[in-house]
């Protein structure tokens, strides 16, 4: 019960807090138009006629749903920690009875619903000017919000592991942005999946990265029959087991390790 | 060398209520009102003196520094540096002045203080022979032997403090305005930090402005102080003539071999102390010596000593007196 | 002008200093232009496959403009991002003070105090990339890639003054520092030749952000497609744009000195 006293309050602070930050937010998602100028370009080559399938409006609702994942999905955590970790800013937090992870986890979900916020007009605006259009089933929309919290939760626990490792090593934020170029193009958000090679396309269902962007993208749009959807899922859960678990050891790990340098 | 007259910084600052309603209020109508950092400061300040400014935090200052520097533009009257304008930032102008502030640097942190010695060079341009030269007068003024090989970040705040006074000085400006240059130092790196200015100013003719809360550093160093409180400038002159107008009074302590009751005691003057055997009286200077012989004579009185009002105590009386008017120089309103 | 070029001189010798602290960075960041590099590559492919060419650029010639991109992008992460990025912090811990103190070009000093040498394997990527493509096109003449070279160099110039004139607004708003991050984004479209976007978007990026001098002009002259009007116009934009950054920044050093207690 205190628990769940003590997120809600988080979560009204954090929602105050992200509310100050209205005006660089409303940059942070202009800064998200790379699934916009994608489409554009996917569109343009599509005008001499359909591409593996994809015609010019699949096109922009694919990269449109993009980019409303990805502005829902937004994490930085890897950055705030291994510059906490770095510089000392770690201690106060662990001072206080509650894992750091709740208190990064309520500032990002207050900040992605800021994202989103800001983002639908977008792309709302986006679906008008294409003509593209989405089928929106109520089982669809359902489906496609259990996917965005498993994408968000597996990015973000991968991310804030990736942070972690600021304990052991100060490359923690360079092995994050190399994470991200690899997200960016596996995860679908450059290239439809569906147009990368057969054997590309199978050695990506190994990684997370499709279940981060191309899975969620793919149910919102009604692309995947049943069983598919269902292996999804299983998937995801999958991964976020992974990373989670692997959360926990690296966080109980890099304290012993940051209690024993003595910062 | 330095001349201000009727020198003033406004701002115009706008008042918020706390809360959303406030904010919804200022939306509508906002309600102005102007500070008024500098008020009519006027001085004029000869080449090679050394003169300090006191004030509580807030007094304008720090303001009053970096409007002589050229950093902020003044909101009214005139002011002239070494025959320039600072507000136009002359390349001439920035050549002759350094401005060093206490806390703040401007040494590269995870570089050897070298390397931001060598970043100086090329800005100011100064020929190879001239910086050695100029650089080794100032590492033995300081003390910055072994020091300059090493980051920075490795240094003492003392160390530190000294580094960033030989790269404000590499260019061997005319002008010093220094803005608290011993703030957060240990007493000994004071003392230190004070005794190369002075030295600095004897064999260089330099200019020197300093603004310090530390008395010490300004009574050390500065035979003229400027004492700036609410914008105003309210005292120029020396410590002499500020103790005699302000504080008309010694100190009388007393070593006594039986203890006295207060009442008693009270009879020779103001009495600040008592504790036991030892008590502090303030007494006017003229009735000094002879309610010292009272004292010696009519009470157990084993030792005495005469002293002056301590300068905390008269600067302090000062800034009570937050509605006096600018003051002619020598006197206090 | 020789005081500057010294002081250019300097702030390489210390900027390899400082890098040299940070040793395991060069290896981290060799490999993301690796990844950069990698996954530009395998979405050219991946377009190629499907289609013949991008906005009428055959795959060489994309390979030049995303090789230009590359040197491009380098020269942000190189120059750009270390140094005026900063300047909301030089403002707020009282480092802008000094600099104005100097009797030199404050937005020289703060443009180009700090640079990112080991972001250099980026810039030498892209500088592989296109010199194999102008291989590929027949087009490895002196006299190209001296067009080239101008091009780029016109190309960076307008990069920073925009670059410059967003930051500079770091003195006015407060709040809103991130707003160089926008042209990154935008910048991000110059990967593609401006004859692969819709009209509409087309006029955007050669008039209001001005990509289409940024990558597609240097890329065609690479490439041997140059448009003798657009080239002109690339320099021509490159001096209105430091002029006007110059203009801004004076503006803003103005108000600082008028408003800063």
């Amino acid at each position: 019960m205190h628990r769940l006293r003590l997120l809600h309050r988080l979560f009204a602070v954090s929602a105050a807090e992200t509310a100050e930050y209205r005006a660089p937010i409303l940059v942070w998602v202009l800064t998200g138009t790379m699934p916009l100028i994608m489409m554009m370009i996917w569109m343009g080559l599509a005008k001499a006629g359909p591409m593996a399938g994809y015609e010019a409006e699949d096109f922009a609702a694919y990269f449109l749903a993009i980019f409303l994942v990805r502005q829902m999905t937004v994490c930085w955590v890897h950055e705030e920690l291994s510059r906490e970790i770095r510089l000392g800013e770690m201690s106060p937090r662990l001072l206080r009875p509650l894992d750091p992870y709740w208190l990064f986890a309520a500032q990002h979900l207050t900040v992605a619903a800021m994202h989103l916020v800001i983002a639908l007009p977008v792309a709302v605006i986006g679906f008008a000017a294409t003509g593209a259009t989405i089928p929106l089933e109520p089982a669809n929309s359902v489906l496609f919000v259990l996917a965005i919290a498993g994408a968000w939760t597996i990015r973000f626990n991968m991310l804030y592991g990736v942070g972690l490792l600021a304990f052991w090593t100060d490359q923690a934020a360079a092995l994050g942005n190399l994470i991200f170029t690899l997200y960016i193009v596996l995860g679908g958000a450059v290239v439809p999946l569906d147009l990368f090679p057969a054997s590309v396309q199978q050695a990506l269902a190994f990684l997370p990265f499709a279940y981060l962007l191309n899975f969620p993208v793919e149910v919102l749009l009604g692309k995947l029959t049943g069983p598919a959807v269902l292996r999804g899922f299983v998937v995801q859960l999958l991964w976020i087991l992974l990373f989670v678990g692997l959360r926990h050891l690296l966080w109980r790990n890099g304290l012993k390790r940051y209690s024993a340098v003595g910062a | 060398m330095i001349s201000v007259k009727d020198l003033s910084k406004h701002y115009r600052v706008h008042e918020k209520e706390p809360g959303f309603l406030g904010s919804l209020k200022s939306l509508v109508r906002r309600r102005h009102r102007t500070v008024k950092a500098v008020d009519r400061v006027s001085f004029e300040i000869a080449p090679g003196e050394i003169v300090g400014f006191l004030g509580p935090n807030g007094a304008g200052k720090t303001t009053t520094l970096k409007m002589l520097s050229g950093l902020l533009h003044p909101s009214s009257g005139e002011v002239s540096v070494a025959g320039f304008v600072p507000k136009r930032r002359q390349r001439a102008f920035l050549s002759a002045i350094t401005l060093v502030m206490g806390q703040k640097q401007q040494l590269i942190w995870d570089l050897p203080a070298a390397d931001s010695f060598l970043v100086n060079q090329a800005i100011y341009d100064i020929p190879d022979a001239v910086y050695r030269r100029r650089l080794g007068e100032l590492t033995e003024m300081l003390g910055l032997q072994g020091l300059l090989n090493k980051q920075v970040r490795k240094l003492s705040l003392g160390e530190r403090m000294k580094c960033e006074l030989a790269a404000a000085l590499l260019h061997q400006p005319q002008v010093l305005f220094l803005d608290e240059p011993t703030i957060g130092l240990d007493v000994n790196m004071q003392q230190a930090v004070r005794d190369f200015i002075a030295g600095y100013n004897r064999r260089h003719g330099a200019t020197v402005v300093l603004t310090s809360h530390y008395m010490a550093d300004v009574t050390a160093l500065a035979k003229r102080i400027l004492v700036i409180d609410g914008g105003r400038m309210v005292f120029d002159g020396d410590f002499k003539s500020l103790a005699e107008s302000i504080a008309p009074q010694k100190v009388l302590k007393l070593q006594l071999r039986e203890p006295q009751p207060e009442t008693v005691l009270r009879r020779y003057g103001e009495l600040r102390e008592c504790d036991e055997l030892r008590a502090e009286l303030r007494v006017e200077r003229n009735a000094v010596t002879e309610t010292a012989a009272r004292l010696l004579n009519d009470l157990p009185v084993d030792d005495i000593g005469i002293e002056d009002v301590p300068i905390e105590e008269i600067v302090g009386k000062m800034f009570h007196r937050t509605n006096a008017a600018p003051a002619p120089a020598g006197r206090v309103a | 002008m020789t005081r500057y070029l010294r002081l250019l001189r300097i702030f390489l010798v210390n900027s390899l200093q400082l890098e040299m602290e940070y040793r395991a960075n060069f290896a981290m960041d060799a490999l993301n232009a690796l990844l950069a590099f990698g996954s530009g590559l395998l979405f050219l492919y991946a377009i190629f496959e499907h289609a013949e060419s991008i906005g009428g650029w055959s795959f060489p010639q994309a390979l030049a403009l995303l090789g230009v991109f590359m040197i491009l992008e380098g020269f942000i992460e190189l120059v750009l991002y270390p140094n005026l990025n900063s300047l909301p912090e030089y403002i707020r811990k009282g480092d802008m003070d000094f600099m104005l103190l100097k009797p030199v070009s404050a937005q020289f000093l703060v443009s180009f105090r700090y640079i990112r040498l080991w972001k250099l394997p980026e810039l030498a990527t892209g500088v592989a990339l296109l010199g194999y493509a102008m291989a590929a096109l027949n087009t490895l003449t002196p006299a190209t890639v001296a067009l080239t070279v101008v091009l780029l160099v016109s190309a960076a110039t307008i990069v920073y003054a925009i670059w410059c004139m967003l930051t500079t607004t770091a003195f006015w708003l407060v709040k809103v520092e991130n707003l160089p991050e926008l042209f990154y984004s935008i910048f991000s479209a110059g990967r593609f030749p401006v004859s692969a976007f819709p009209t509409w978007a087309r006029f955007a990026l050669t008039f209001i952000v001005p990509i289409a001098f940024v990558t597609t002009v240097p890329a065609s002259a690479a490439a041997g497609r140059l448009d003798g009007a657009m080239a002109a116009g690339s320099l021509l934009v490159a001096a209105l744009a430091l002029l006007l950054s110059h203009g801004l920044w004076r503006l803003a050093v103005a108000s600082y000195t008028s408003a800063s207690s």
